[in-house]
């Protein structure tokens, strides 16, 4: 698994749904943290009497179709998995895709940004206000000892972060300091990036094929 | 490398949160997440759940089973456009 | 889960929130859907709960939910309940004084409010 580290892949669990996304990170129980996730499952309609447009002479059929939700950055349970397989591998140039973040513009890919799980109905393609970042979103600077992930809604009703987690609270890959912890793909956005100078810059949308 | 940003830390870092729950089958939940156990059995807040059929019932706190959970997703609304 | 949960001193995760709920009205969905309202409690609050949900997602269509005065619940998430009544499908199908809930059955406990 740990070979797999970063590669996207394509996870199929218990209900027959498939999810693709690039696997950050895994835990003993096959637990997976994914970025730029997609949801897959195929929807079997009985057609009605409002035929679908396009589909011809299929009348009374059950209609098969493809539903695709863009979920962005989730964490799938370990027990509802069914199998793993390679979409495809890891981006290549992590400083291509710093430079394409950098630019605060929206990705040309349709994708949710980070963490951003917001799709348009189901079944529908998010649209593109939704394709990106939004302004100011991950961009706050983390405070200290409370790293945000990416696109996370600020913190409601907690009255801060407490001064300083106890160091089980910050495990290795946690640390304080934003802009660590991120594996290699992900590297921090550059001084004077857009967005607060070393906030995490989100996971890029990997290459399309 | 795998180490870093397990997922459970990750849920972790989403207590106080609004996060959106999918479970297996069609059911789906949105809510601020209060607190979780081992289990991911998950205390939820201000709670909506959302059905294949498109219904939505508001719950204001609920003990979700994490029996049947299949996906988080930080800061999500549910399946809202 | 050695990382455990540390930042759950404060009384919020699902055994303070179980405990937090004894004796309350409560509706608990269970996976087949079938709904159960109750209170679950030494109090006894009256339970004029309305039913909460219906859904028809499930092949089996039995959805229940089941309502009640929450008595007491276990880390299983058996669940004892009074002045229980039970819906199927949105429909008010029984009642029960006293009405014991198997845990894996469960698939939330929400508290009425």
């Amino acid at each position: 698994m740990a070979g797999y580290i970063n590669y996207r892949m394509r996870v199929t669990v218990v209900d027959g749904r498939q999810m693709v996304g690039q696997m950050l990170a895994f835990d003993k129980h096959m637990n997976l943290v994914l970025a730029d996730t997609e949801e897959f499952r195929r929807v079997k309609r009985k057609q009605n009497k409002s035929a679908v447009p396009g589909s011809s002479g299929s009348t009374g059929q059950v209609i098969e179709s493809e539903e695709k939700r863009t979920l962005g950055l989730t964490i799938v349970r370990g027990a509802q998995i069914v199998s793993l397989s390679v979409e495809s591998e890891p981006p290549a140039d992590p400083s291509a895709r710093l430079g394409k973040t950098t630019t605060g513009g929206i990705p040309s890919t349709l994708a949710a940004g980070p963490g951003v799980a917001r799709p348009a109905g189901r079944g529908a393609v998010a649209p593109p206000s939704l394709a990106g970042p939004a302004v100011g979103v991950g961009g706050a600077v983390p405070p200290p000892g409370m790293p945000q992930f990416p696109g996370a809604p600020p913190f409601l009703g907690r009255g801060g972060p407490p001064p300083g987690f106890p160091p089980t609270f910050a495990p290795p890959g946690f640390p304080g300091a934003p802009g660590g912890g991120f594996p290699p793909g992900f590297p921090p956005g550059p001084p004077g990036a857009p967005g607060a100078p070393g906030a995490p810059p989100g996971f890029n949308p990997p290459p399309r094929r | 490398m795998a180490t870093q940003l397990l997922p459970l830390e990750l849920i972790d870092k989403c207590v106080g949160s609004r996060i959106w729950v999918i479970m297996k089958g069609d059911k789906e939940f949105s809510g601020t997440l209060v607190g979780f156990d081992d289990y991911v059995n998950m205390v939820l807040e201000d709670v909506t759940e959302f059905d294949y059929s498109g219904q939505h019932v508001k719950l204001p706190k609920i003990l979700l089973n994490g029996n049947n959970i299949c996906m988080l997703i930080p800061g999500g609304e549910g399946p809202v456009s | 889960m050695e990382n455990g949960n540390p930042a759950q001193g404060e009384g919020k995760d699902p055994s303070s929130f179980l405990s937090e709920i004894i004796g309350n009205p409560v509706t608990v969905k269970l996976n087949s859907g079938v709904i159960y309202k109750g209170t679950y409690s030494s109090l006894s609050l009256s339970s004029g709960i309305t039913m909460l949900s219906q859904v028809a997602s499930y092949k089996t269509d039995n959805i229940t939910t089941m309502t009640g005065e929450l008595q007491s619940v276990d880390g299983y998430m058996n669940i004892a309940l009074e002045k229980t009544e039970e819906y199927v499908n949105g429909t008010k199908r029984r009642s029960y004084g006293d009405a014991f809930v198997r845990g894996n059955n469960v698939m939330y406990i929400s508290a009425d409010s």
